[in-house]
C-alpha cells in the first residue's frame, strides 16, 4: 500500500468538514428566518382580519358598516404601508376596502380561515400574504380579507446568498484557511518527536542494539508503536547476545583441542605428514581465530579514545608478524611518514585490521621480497605486496566475508572482511589497488584527525624509535 | 632446568611435557592449581606454565598468589582467551608472558626460552641460538664450541639479539643499549654495526643470521633445521 500523509487526511477532512457545517449553518439560519417570518406574517395578517370584523356592524335594514379607527384606517389607506385589506360580501362583491385591490377571494372548503399566497406579477419581486375571514354579523355572511405584500422569497434566497458571500462568506472562509494552517501546525508538532524517534531507529544497528527509542516526548496514540518497537528490540539485543557468545563459546572451547592436535602433530615421526597436517591446523586455528575476533568486533564500541601514532602501531603490529615473515623467507619493511601521524582510535581494532591486511601480503608476496607499509599524512596505511595482485574484477569482492579469490591459498576467507568492517567502525576505509611495478596495494584510510587534539611537541610520540 | 606446568586439560598437559622434555627440560605436570601450589611451595622451579582455565581456583588469582610469593621463576600463562582485557590484567595480575591457544610446542618453548635467557635466570648466564654461544658474564662468544673474538658493541648487539631470538628489536632498543643517552650517535651507526656483525657471523659459520625489517627493527633467527 501506498504510504499516505496524515498531515494530507487531516487537511482534507477537515476542509470537506468545515465547507459541509458552513452550508449546514447557513442553511439552517436561512429557513429559521424564513418560518420564523412566515409564522409571524400569517399571525399579523389573521390577527388584523379578526380586528376588522370586530369593527363590522349591522343595523336593522341588513345594511353593513365599518367603522375603523381613525389611525387604522390612516394605516390602510397609506399607500406606502404594505397593508391592505377588503370585506365582501357572500357573493365576493366588494363592500369595504383600503383603497387598493387584493387578491381574489381564495375557496374555503371549510372552517372560516384561510390563509393564502398571492402572486399578482407572476415571478416578479412582489408576493402577497393573505388571510380571509368568514365571519357572520347578524344574517349575513361576509368576508374579511387582509394582505401583507412581501418580497418574492426567490428574491429574498438571492439577497441572502448575496449577502452571505459579500458580507459573511469570505470570514467563513479566512476562518477556515486559519483552522486548517493551526490544525497542520498541530499535526505537525505532534508528529516531531516521531522523525526524530525514526532518525535514532535509523542509527540502530548490531553494534549499538542497547539503543533504545525515548517514549517520553511520544504522543500517547503513538506510544504502543514506539514501546512494541522498544521491546522488539530487547528480544533482537537478547537474541544477538546469545548468538555472541555462542559464537565466541564455540570459537573458544575449539582452542583446547586444537592444541593438543598441533602438539600432537609435533610429535610425529614423519615430517612430511606432519608438515602437511600442521598447515591444516594452523588453517583451523586461524579460521578460530577470526571467529572469535569477529565475535568481539561485535561489541566493538564506536568511542574510540586512544591516540595512537600511525608509524608506531605500524611498527609494532608489523614487528610482531616479521616471524611470520622471516620464517617463510620473507620479509616486512616500513616506510615512516616525516612527521607523526596521529590518530584517535582502538589499538585492539587496529591490530586487527592492518594485521589482517599484512599477514594477507606476506601471504601473496613471492619469497624473497618484502611487504613494504608506508604510512603517509593522508592519514593512510597502505601495505603493497609483489604478488599476483588482485584483478580489476575482484577488488570489491574481497572484502566480503568468506568470498576468496584463490581457495588454495589458505586464507579463512575472514580476514579482508573483517578489515573492512574495522575500518568502517573506525570511520574510515578500506581498499584495494594495483602497486606499481604490479602486486596488490591495501590502503587503510584513517579519519581525519581533526578530531584528535593536537599534541604539543613534548607529548608527540617519537617518530622513530 | 625444572619447568612447573598447571594444565587441566590432560592430553594437552601429556602433550607439552613430552614436547618439553624432548627439548631437555624437566617437567612436572598438576591438574589443579592447589596441587601445582603445593608443588611449587616445596620445589625450586626455574620457570611456570600457568593455565589460567582451571577448575578449582581462577587463574589469574593463582597468577597473584604465585608472583606474591617473591618468586624469581618467570610465569608463561597459557589462555584460551586473546582479548585485549584479558592480556591486560593477566600481565597486571604478574604474568611474565602469554601464548594463546592455539599454539606450536616450538612457539612455547622459544617463548619459554626467551624467559629464561633473561639476566639472573637459567638460560641467562649462557645465551645460545643453533650453535652460537654467548657467555654473557665473561662476553666470550663461540660458535661449535671454538671462541670468537667479537668488539664490546659488537657483543653488546648479538646479547640482545640472541636474548630476544626470533623476534623483533626494535632499532631503538639497540640506540639505548649501546650508546645510552649520548647524541652524538651517527644516523647510520647502528646499520654499520649490524651489517659488520652479519657479515662475521657468516664468516664463522654461525647457524642463525640476522634479518633487517627496515623502519622495523632487527631479528636473530635461528637457521638449524
Amino acid at each position: 500500500m501506498k504510504p499516505y500523509s496524515l498531515t494530507r487526511r487531516i487537511t482534507i477532512g477537515l476542509t470537506a468538514t468545515m465547507l459541509i457545517a458552513s452550508l449546514c449553518a447557513f442553511g439552517w439560519l436561512y429557513l429559521k428566518t424564513e418560518w420564523t417570518d412566515a409564522a409571524l406574517r400569517k399571525q399579523t395578517v389573521l390577527d388584523q382580519a379578526r380586528v376588522i370584523a370586530g369593527y363590522l356592524t349591522i343595523d336593522d335594514k341588513n345594511l353593513v358598516s365599518l367603522h375603523l379607527p381613525p389611525q387604522l384606517a390612516e394605516a390602510y389607506s397609506n399607500p406606502e404601508s404594505p397593508y391592505r385589506y377588503a370585506v365582501r360580501d357572500a357573493d365576493g362583491q366588494y363592500l369595504f376596502d383600503g383603497g387598493m385591490a387584493v387578491a381574489p377571494l381564495p375557496a374555503f372548503a371549510n372552517g372560516h380561515l384561510k390563509l393564502y399566497e398571492y402572486d399578482p406579477d407572476g415571478p416578479g419581486p412582489l408576493l402577497v400574504f393573505g388571510a380571509a375571514l368568514r365571519t357572520e354579523v347578524g344574517r349575513r355572511t361576509l368576508f374579511v380579507q387582509v394582505e401583507q405584500q412581501a418580497h418574492d422569497p426567490a428574491y429574498i434566497s438571492k439577497s441572502v446568498v448575496d449577502e452571505f458571500i459579500v458580507d459573511g462568506g469570505w470570514l467563513e472562509i479566512l476562518f477556515l484557511f486559519v483552522l486548517l494552517g493551526v490544525s497542520i501546525w498541530i499535526v505537525k508538532r505532534a508528529i516531531a518527536p516521531i522523525k526524530k524517534i525514526s532518525t535514532l531507529a535509523e542509527s540502530i544497528g548490531p553494534t549499538n542494539a542497547n539503543i533504545r527509542l525515548p517514549v517520553d516526548k511520544v504522543p500517547l496514540e503513538i506510544l504502543p508503536l514506539v514501546s512494541a518497537v522498544n521491546s522488539a528490540l530487547d528480544r533482537l539485543e537478547q537474541g544477538l547476545q546469545h548468538q555472541r557468545e555462542f559464537n565466541a563459546n564455540a570459537a573458544h572451547q575449539l582452542r583446547t583441542p586444537l592444541s593438543v592436535l598441533m602438539a600432537n602433530v609435533d610429535t610425529l615421526k614423519e615430517p612430511e605428514v606432519a608438515s602437511r597436517l600442521r598447515t591444516d591446523v594452523e588453517h583451523m586455528s586461524r579460521i578460530v581465530s577470526q571467529l572469535l575476533l569477529i565475535a568481539r568486533l561485535e561489541t566493538l564500541t564506536t568511542n574510540f579514545d586512544e591516540i595512537v601514532d600511525l608509524n608506531n602501531a605500524a611498527a609494532d603490529i608489523a614487528g610482531s608478524l616479521a616471524p611470520l615473515a622471516i620464517a617463510s623467507a620473507k620479509g616486512i619493511e616500513l616506510i615512516r611518514s616525516d612527521e607523526p601521524v596521529v590518530v584517535r582510535t582502538s589499538t585492539f581494532a587496529l591490530k586487527a585490521a592492518l594485521g589482517n591486511v599484512i599477514e594477507n601480503a606476506i601471504r601473496h608476496t613471492p619469497e624473497g621480497t618484502s611487504v613494504r607499509l608506508r604510512v603517509t599524512d593522508r592519514p593512510s596505511i597502505e601495505v603493497i605486496d609483489h604478488g599476483p595482485g588482485v584483478p580489476v574484477e575482484h577488488r570489491a569482492k574481497i572484502f566480503e566475508r568468506f568470498w576468496r579469490g584463490d581457495r588454495s591459498a589458505g586464507g579463512a576467507g575472514l580476514g579482508l572482511a573483517i578489515v573492512d568492517r574495522i575500518m568502517k567502525a573506525l570511520q574510515g576505509s578500506v581498499f584495494v589497488d594495483e602497486a606499481p611495478g604490479g602486486g596488490a596495494l591495501f590502503v587503510l584510510i584513517f579519519p581525519l584527525a581533526a578530531a584528535v587534539p593536537s599534541l604539543s611537541k613534548q607529548e608527540r610520540p617519537l617518530a622513530a624509535e | 632446568m625444572r619447568i612447573l606446568l598447571i594444565e587441566d586439560h590432560s592430553r594437552l598437559a601429556n602433550s607439552i611435557t613430552k614436547g618439553l622434555v624432548g627439548l631437555g627440560f624437566g617437567v612436572d605436570t598438576f591438574p589443579t592449581a592447589g596441587d601445582g601450589l603445593d608443588a611449587f611451595k616445596s620445589m625450586a622451579y626455574d620457570a611456570i606454565i600457568l593455565d589460567l582455565g582451571l577448575p578449582d581456583r581462577d587463574g589469574l588469582d593463582v597468577l597473584r598468589e604465585l608472583r606474591e610469593s617473591d618468586t624469581s621463576a618467570p610465569i608463561l600463562v597459557l589462555t584460551a582467551r586473546d582479548g585485549i582485557d584479558d592480556r591486560v590484567s593477566g600481565l597486571d595480575a604478574g604474568a611474565d608472558d602469554y601464548v594463546v591457544k592455539p599454539f606450536a610446542m616450538k612457539e612455547l618453548a622459544a617463548r619459554l626460552r626467551a624467559l629464561l635467557r633473561r639476566p639472573g635466570l637459567a638460560l641467562g648466564g649462557v645465551l645460545s641460538v643453533g650453535n652460537l654461544q654467548l657467555q654473557t658474564f665473561s662476553r666470550q662468544v663461540s660458535v661449535n664450541g671454538e671462541n670468537v673474538h667479537f668488539s664490546v658493541r659488537e657483543v653488546e648487539a648479538l646479547e640482545l639479539l640472541m636474548r630476544h631470538e626470533g623476534q623483533i628489536v626494535p632499532k631503538g632498543s639497540l640506540e639505548d643499549s649501546l650508546y645510552g643517552l649520548s647524541k652524538n650517535v651517527s644516523p647510520n651507526s647502528i646499520e654499520v654495526l649490524i651489517s659488520r656483525l652479519r657479515r662475521r657471523l657468516g664468516s664463522i659459520g654461525a647457524g642463525c643470521s640476522i634479518h633487517t625489517l627496515y623502519g622495523i627493527g632487527y631479528l636473530l633467527k635461528d637457521d638449524t633445521p
